[in-house]
This record gives structure tokens, C-alpha cells and sequence, in this order.
């Protein structure tokens, strides 16, 4: 931030037209923007189209800003919101219903050997779980970054969405799923590289 | 209640809690209680995971391009050069005009 200048100033004088508070504006922001576009679509040049979308809007709207809620919140909102309706007119990947978890058997609980030791607890890092998550399919994928992440509700997703919040939750546990399977599955081959 | 019971309930169940029953099994099943550890766990390492990536100086460059050519904002050179004409023209007439108050209030000689 320019020396004397706050964010709330810097804020102001963008809503007035000011280029070079916009600019800080920008600046202060763009990681946080450029990292949630990168994580819902996971392909560098969609999330640098989509952050360049996402700040023309915001220069468009600022003026509407009134701070009811943190400046923020409403600006991650409506990079949500961009990412959101570019995915849509690309065909918003749709989750199979046929994809579920693994069937578990009906009685009885699932015969690991040694389950205690298979958690997960300790051994994720910051660069395998980014890496799951690249991985996860895109309809998983953008319900746990908008949850898990991001830290939307369940009932913010349904309206962004346009599902239910069971459907929303059921998505969410089946992105965890698939992140559960391959955390151990990663941990895995590198125990046997070792 | 068995594993696939409790399983199928679990999306609902993990962030609220559930029932009695539902909370008996979690409690007495070491499998489902290591499979709600790890979804736990997982979402609270996500919680953690800090923005780490900048977009490139292309992505600024765009959006100015952008809003010059919509007419929003001048051109970043025209604004450059006005800049630089109050920067550089106007010090030597300010530093004058100081000098001439000075004068006349006496303080220098």
C-alpha cells in the first residue's frame, strides 16, 4: 500500500475513477482472485482470462460497492461468480450419479487390516493436497474449493450453483472421498520409492 | 446400524453430528472413525492452504488495454506524460514562489 494511503481511501478513489487506486486495488487483490480462478478450473490461461474478467468487472461495478460487507468478501464474490458463469456457458461438468463411492459391503465393517494405521492425520503436505486437487474431476473440484477453500456454505453454494444444500453436501463428501483415496494412494508409491 | 448404513448418511452427518445410533457406530467402529478422521482432516489442511500463485503482468496490462479502449480510464502514457510535466516543470516555479514568500516575510536575508 502507498505510504498514507488506506485500503478504505484507495477504495474510494477507485470508485471515483481514480486508475492508480484501482491499480493498488489490484494489486492487493490479485493473488487471492488469480488462485481461486486457478483452483476451479484448474488450467493456468482460463484463470488469467477469467482474474482479467473478474477486475473489469469490479472497475465496472465498484461504484455499487457500499461496504455492507467487507470489500473482500464482495470482490471474491463476484470472481466467483465469473468463473461460475464461464464454466456454465462452457457446459458446467455435471457429476455423474453413477460415480460414487466404492461399494462397501452391507454388513459389517470393511475388513482392512491395520486401518488404524492408514490415516491420514500427519501426512499431507501442501503440494500433494494442490496436486489432488488438480486431480479431482471438475464438478468435485469446484464444490470443495467453494467449501473446503474458499469456506462458502453449503446453503451459499446451493444458490450459486443451483442445487440443493443435500446435493451440495453429497458432492462435497464425494470430492473428500476421492481426495482420501488418492492422498493414500500418492503416499503410497512414495513409500515404495523409498 | 452397520457401515454402509452410517456411510450413507455420513455427507449429512459430518459437520453437524448426527443421531444417537449414528454417533454409537461412529464411536464404536474404528473403521468409520478412521474414514471421518481423514474427511476431517483433509478439509481442515484445505482451510490452510494460502493463494501462492500471481497472475502474469500480462493479466494488468490486459485490463488496462481493456479499459482504454472503453474509454474508462486515459491512456497510461498521456497520464505518464502529464505526470511528468508537473513533476518536472513545476518543482523549479514552486521552489521560486517559496523562495519570494520567504523574502518577504523576512526570514531570509
Amino acid at each position: 500500500m502507498a505510504p498514507g494511503i488506506s485500503e478504505a481511501e484507495a477504495i474510494d478513489k477507485a470508485k471515483a475513477g481514480d486508475p492508480e487506486c484501482f491499480e493498488l486495488l489490484y494489486g492487493l487483490h490479485k493473488r487471492r482472485v488469480y488462485s481461486l480462478c486457478l483452483r476451479m478450473t484448474g488450467n493456468t490461461a482460463e484463470a488469467e482470462d477469467l482474474t482479467q474478467e473478474a477486475f473489469l468487472q469490479l472497475y465496472r461495478k465498484i461504484s455499487t460497492f457500499r461496504g455492507e460487507s467487507a470489500f473482500s468478501t464482495w470482490l471474491h464474490r463476484l470472481a466467483v461468480n465469473v468463473v461460475l458463469m464461464h464454466l456454465r456457458k462452457k457446459g458446467l461438468p455435471e457429476v455423474s450419479l453413477e460415480e460414487t463411492m466404492e461399494p462397501q459391503q452391507e454388513d459389517g465393517p470393511k475388513k482392512d487390516i491395520g486401518a488404524r494405521d492408514n490415516v491420514l492425520a500427519g501426512s499431507i503436505d501442501r503440494v500433494n493436497l494442490e496436486r489432488a486437487i488438480e486431480s479431482l474431476p471438475p464438478g468435485y473440484r469446484i464444490i470443495f474449493v467453494l467449501h473446503d477453500i474458499e469456506g462458502y456454505e453449503h446453503n451459499e453454494i446451493a444458490e450459486m450453483m443451483g442445487c440443493s444444500i443435500g446435493n451440495s453436501k453429497s458432492q462435497l463428501h464425494k470430492a473428500r472421498m476421492k481426495l482420501r483415496d488418492l492422498l493414500k494412494t500418492s503416499r503410497a508409491e512414495k513409500a515404495l520409492r523409498r | 446400524m452397520n457401515c454402509a448404513e452410517f456411510q450413507k448418511v455420513l455427507p449429512y452427518i459430518i459437520e453437524s453430528g448426527g443421531n444417537p445410533e449414528e454417533e454409537g457406530h461412529l464411536a464404536s467402529c474404528p473403521v468409520c472413525s478412521d474414514l471421518v478422521q481423514d474427511l476431517r482432516y483433509i478439509a481442515e489442511q484445505a482451510k490452510l492452504l494460502l493463494p501462492m500463485h500471481d497472475p502474469s503482468p500480462q493479466v494488468w496490462e490486459n485490463i488496462q488495454g481493456s479499459l482504454e479502449r472503453e474509454g474508462l480510464v486515459k491512456p497510461a502514457r498521456a497520464r505518464g506524460r502529464l505526470l511528468g510535466f508537473i513533476r518536472k516543470g513545476a518543482w523549479p516555479w514552486v521552489t521560486a514562489v517559496w523562495i519570494a514568500l520567504l523574502v518577504c516575510l523576512g526570514i531570509v536575508a
